[in-house]
């Protein structure tokens, strides 16, 4: 009797850990399943014209990279109008940046002037294409103070 | 199970302390004894679990299709291909819930007849041998929209078919088109509202059904029985059985998922229709009908007749309350003669167009 209840209990014991494995597999499945995201396409980066088209201190958007391209003394840079509090698009207002959400404002260099926001407006990467033009890629931040310069 | 301690006041002042064991939601899914003899596969071939289980698989794998499925014109063909080609074990979810959904239709189908050919709907059972068909012919409306959900070319002419049918009956037909299409003709609206209905509408009337039709199951005397005396087997035991057969009739969905995946075609064009007109198979009997004489006939009143001689049966072919629990008994002759007639001419019609 003692050898069947030991050989019952090996047996009960090996099914528990086939449940157990099975069940985790299981779990595994259904994590990958709805783990699934779709590739997104958005534009990767925007071509604009040859630097000489933008006159100093100018100020052109980009709405595709979701931001603006600057030009100032020191040369070419592009500003995100993300806005780093909650997400907003913020507007240009004369000078300044200010977000419509919360009241936060910025800087034309990004920098925060006041509102909720306590970190400056990002910048994002401007280079140049083969040919000359200027390139603005969004899924790349840059420096603060970071300029293209001609 | 919980241990309770209750204290009882007898007449001569003692106080008996007694401990109570209060049971469990699992304690009132059956009833502590089962008769033995009707426990047996073959009295009810476990046809009515087995609907209960397709129900459930149906009720789980939808839910995981829903995170993906869109409604809509343009991404509903595209979100399925997404499921079936992209999503891990996507084409496995949609597998098991089409499979299920067709196995539904059979089981459900074949534990009418069970019910029907054992006289389980005499007495007290007659009023939950019509929440049964009401759930039957819910059934069927569920398999079609999701069927026409997928949104492809296979299902454009059934979903032309079937709303155009619902704009023959008198007085409420044009309204009914409304309710289900949304609009005048099948467009932008339409895929939403079949989405509402078979993943909210269908499923709150059907759990409500469900959950009734169980209830009186147990209200109603447990299984019928031949014999309200004979040997019994436990709860648990019958657990056992049922488990079984559920893991049997899982291993035989994957099964079918694996080697028979269900078929998706590319997105309907309902202004270039198909040449080759197809209905679900399980309403190819009505598709036959309609070949044969005007659609508000055929479509519409012949079925309803039909429907209406099953909804008879405990109440005008068969009110004798002997009979029960036996396979073919004497009482209910005319009311088994009517139903094997009622299943023969759809049968026969499915297969006529099945061979077409």
């Amino acid at each position: 009797m003692d050898e069947l209840d030991q050989i019952q209990k090996a047996r009960r014991t090996l099914l528990k850990l086939g449940l157990a494995t099975a069940g985790l597999l299981l779990l595994n499945g259904l994590r990958r399943f709805l783990g699934y995201q779709e590739p997104r396409s958005r534009p990767v980066r925007a071509v604009l014209e040859k630097p000489e088209s933008y006159a100093p201190d100018s100020i052109i958007s980009v709405p595709e990279m979701g931001c603006w391209l600057v030009r100032d003394a020191s040369g070419f840079y592009a500003i995100s109008r993300v806005c780093p509090h909650l997400g907003c698009q913020v507007r240009m207002e004369g000078t300044t940046f200010t977000c419509p959400c919360h009241g936060s404002k910025f800087s034309m260099d990004g920098g925060v002037v006041n509102g909720p926001a306590n970190q400056p407006l990002q910048q994002v990467q401007v280079g140049q294409s083969s040919d000359g033009r200027l390139v603005v890629d969004a899924s790349v931040t840059v420096a603060a103070g970071t300029r293209l310069r001609l | 199970m919980r241990v309770h301690e209750r204290s009882t006041h007898t007449e001569g002042g003692e106080v008996r302390r007694t401990l109570t064991k209060r049971p469990s939601f699992y304690h009132h899914l059956h009833p502590p004894r089962v008769p033995l003899r009707e426990a047996r596969f073959r009295y009810t071939f476990g046809l009515g679990g087995i609907s209960l289980l397709m129900v459930l698989v149906l009720l789980l794998t939808g839910l995981l299709e829903m995170f993906y499925y869109v409604p809509s014109l343009e991404e509903a063909n595209k979100s399925l291909h997404q499921i079936t080609l992209l999503v891990p074990y996507g084409s496995v979810i949609r597998g098991l819930h089409y499979w299920a959904a067709q196995l539904l239709v059979v089981t459900s189908l074949l534990h009418l007849m069970r019910v029907a050919f054992t006289g389980g709907y005499k007495g007290g059972r007659r009023f939950n041998w019509l929440l049964g068909l009401s759930l039957m012919v819910m059934v069927l409306f569920f398999d079609f929209t999701g069927y026409a959900l997928r949104w492809d070319e296979d299902i454009a002419w059934a979903l032309k078919v079937g709303t155009n049918l619902l704009r023959t009956i008198p007085y409420a037909g044009e309204g009914l088109y409304a309710l289900v299409v949304g609009g005048d003709e099948i467009g932008r609206p339409t895929v939403v509202r079949i989405f509402g209905w078979h993943v909210y509408g269908l499923v709150l009337v059907a759990a409500i059904f469900t959950g009734w039709h169980l209830f009186r199951v147990r209200r109603d005397g447990g299984i019928s029985r031949a014999d309200k005396k004979g040997p019994t087997i436990s709860r648990n035991e019958l657990v056992r059985r049922e488990a079984l057969a559920a893991l049997m009739a899982l291993i035989g969905l994957l099964l079918l998922t694996v080697f028979f995946p269900p078929s998706l075609a590319p997105p309907a064009n309902f202004d270039g229709l198909p040449a080759e007109a197809t209905a679900p198979w399980f309403f190819l009997w009505i598709q036959e009908l309609l070949r044969l004489g005007p659609p508000l006939w055929m479509g519409v009143i012949i079925p309803l007749v039909l429907l209406v001689g099953l909804v008879l049966v405990p109440y005008a072919l068969d009110r004798s309350a002997e009979g029960e629990g036996l396979w073919f008994n004497r009482p209910g002759r005319l009311a088994q003669i009517v139903v094997f007639l009622i299943v023969a001419i759809i049968v026969a019609l499915t297969l006529v167009g099945v061979l077409r």
